[in-house]
């Protein structure tokens, strides 16, 4: 059959026909009708055909393709953000991988906090503000107001305004309200002010403070700070499990991938022109990797779970 | 093919394929993906048979160019938004690389039947032929009349017809 050859007005009257006959209660008219039309002319009933033909595939479609379609319709940056429960600018503290500890039901400072690899862990600070630590993250509360990270990441969600110091080997931050990250790795602490109140900070060797807005974020040391830029909300992805790159560099993305996983992962520099976008889920770093090496050019040899190479393929 | 053809089309390759590349590579911020787009763009026009006149020859590459692009997004985001939503299972439920791969074409081949198709008309359709719905329970859940549920049924079963035709032209 040549498809091409029927003409449109045929594929609608069969498209009309039908969508008659699929309803709830066809009569016997339209069953009638129907029948008279494709044996009316040839042509009729190869349109007739081409609409059978056109949905061969409907029979092998998923139990979830409704959803899957949907969810790839409004698959944009924004909808990366809505997934993550950020769009309202409100975060929603669930998904199974949130551990929500409550190691006394008002418990409102604990003195020594840590997480394993891989581990995201959430701590209430009171009825409503609220702590969540990143993987591998070292934190200490000397009183109810301070913090000390040493290393590692964590997200402080404060609704009711408490005067919070936060300390780290590069300087000091002051908060009272609203939603805040801080992260120290590679030896550099990076603060990220989603929403709420201004936050001040000072590297221990500068001379004055700092003052940055919601929407904010800035990395500093002791001594010098990076230029304020934009929030991106994909980086708190992991406060709901999950790790969300936006055309990211592989070999940045892979760095950020091995905070989750115990042991190395070696990725070759001149992987750095190829780009990650995507929502992951970081209890699964496995996963992620064959995602990679699905969708990338690239080979990923295990050598042992705990060392991992990303080459060119 | 004749020799002014394979001429021409060599000629087309030659002077196109420098800014074609750079096209691609910009908008996929891949070279790989961008050179295969590229084969895929020229084996298009070879198929084709039809070696544009030099004077349209970029427009012409561009529009294929775009089109493949496009393809590509798309199939990207069925891609991911399939993996999101088996990314809550548990391992065990898990199917092989090749059972995926299989799902995720179908699911592509479904997203394009119905790429024309309004939101609701989608939906409607779906829910009848994948999960067997009336078209009452469809109008409810649509909140729309029973009457449109099925002007929109026949709007997606044209919408599949004529993408399927316009596949094989």
């Amino acid at each position: 059959m040549q498809p091409n050859q029927i003409d449109l007005e045929r594929i609608q009257q069969a498209a009309h026909l039908m969508a008659r006959l699929w309803s709830d209660e066809p009569s016997k008219h339209d069953q009638h009708a129907c029948n008279k039309w494709r044996a009316a002319d040839p042509d009729n009933e190869k349109a007739w055909q081409c609409l059978i033909q056109a949905q061969a595939h409907f029979g092998d479609a998923p139990k979830e393709t409704i959803q899957i379609i949907a969810r790839s319709r409004k698959m944009s940056r924004r909808h990366v953000l809505s997934l993550m429960g950020l769009s309202a600018g409100g975060l929603f503290f669930a998904g199974g991988y949130i551990h929500n500890w409550s190691i006394s039901s008002h418990a409102s400072y604990y003195k020594n906090l840590a997480t394993a690899t891989g581990e995201v862990r959430s701590f209430p600070l009171s009825d409503i503000n609220k702590l969540v630590m990143n993987t591998k993250t070292t934190l200490a509360m000397p009183t109810e107001h301070q913090f000390k990270l040493d290393d590692g990441e964590f997200f402080l969600d404060v609704s009711q305004a408490t005067p919070y110091q936060i300390e780290t080997m590069d300087g000091t931050i002051s908060f009272h309200q609203g939603k805040l990250n801080i992260r120290r790795t590679d030896d550099i602490t990076r603060v990220s002010v989603f929403s709420g109140q201004n936050v001040q900070l000072i590297g221990k060797q500068m001379h004055n403070p700092l003052s940055i807005k919601p929407g904010e974020s800035i990395s500093f040391n002791t001594l010098n700070t990076s230029r304020i830029s934009n929030t991106d909300p994909n980086t708190i992805g992991w406060v709901t499990g999950k790790l969300v790159a936006q055309r990211m560099p592989l070999t940045d993305f892979i760095h950020e991938l091995s905070r989750y996983r115990k042991g190395i992962v070696r990725v070759a520099p001149e992987l750095r022109q190829l780009a990650v976008t995507g929502v992951f889920s970081i209890d699964n770093t496995d996963q992620i990797l064959q995602q990679l090496q699905a969708s990338l050019p690239i080979n990923i040899y295990q050598l042992t779970p705990y060392w991992v190479n990303v080459t060119a393929s | 093919m004749n020799r002014d053809l394979q001429l021409q089309f060599t000629q087309l390759y030659e002077m196109h394929q420098g800014w074609l590349s750079n096209f691609l590579r910009k908008r996929l911020n891949c070279s790989h993906k961008a050179a295969d787009l590229m084969q895929d763009t020229y084996l298009k026009v070879l198929v084709s048979g039809k070696i544009p006149p030099t004077e349209y020859a970029r427009q012409y590459l561009t529009c294929i160019a775009k089109g493949l692009v496009v393809d590509q997004y798309r199939r990207w985001r069925i891609e991911q938004a399939y993996l999101e939503s088996i990314s809550h299972l548990p391992e065990e439920h898990h199917s092989s690389p090749e059972k995926r791969l299989e799902v995720i074409e179908t699911l592509i081949e479904i997203d394009t039947l119905l790429h024309q198709v309004s939101e609701k008309a989608r939906q409607a359709f779906l829910l009848r032929r994948l999960e067997g719905l009336s078209y009452s329970d469809i109008a409810v859940q649509l909140n729309v009349s029973i009457s449109s549920v099925e002007k929109y049924i026949a709007k997606a079963l044209q919408a599949c017809a004529i993408a399927m035709m316009e596949r094989h032209k």
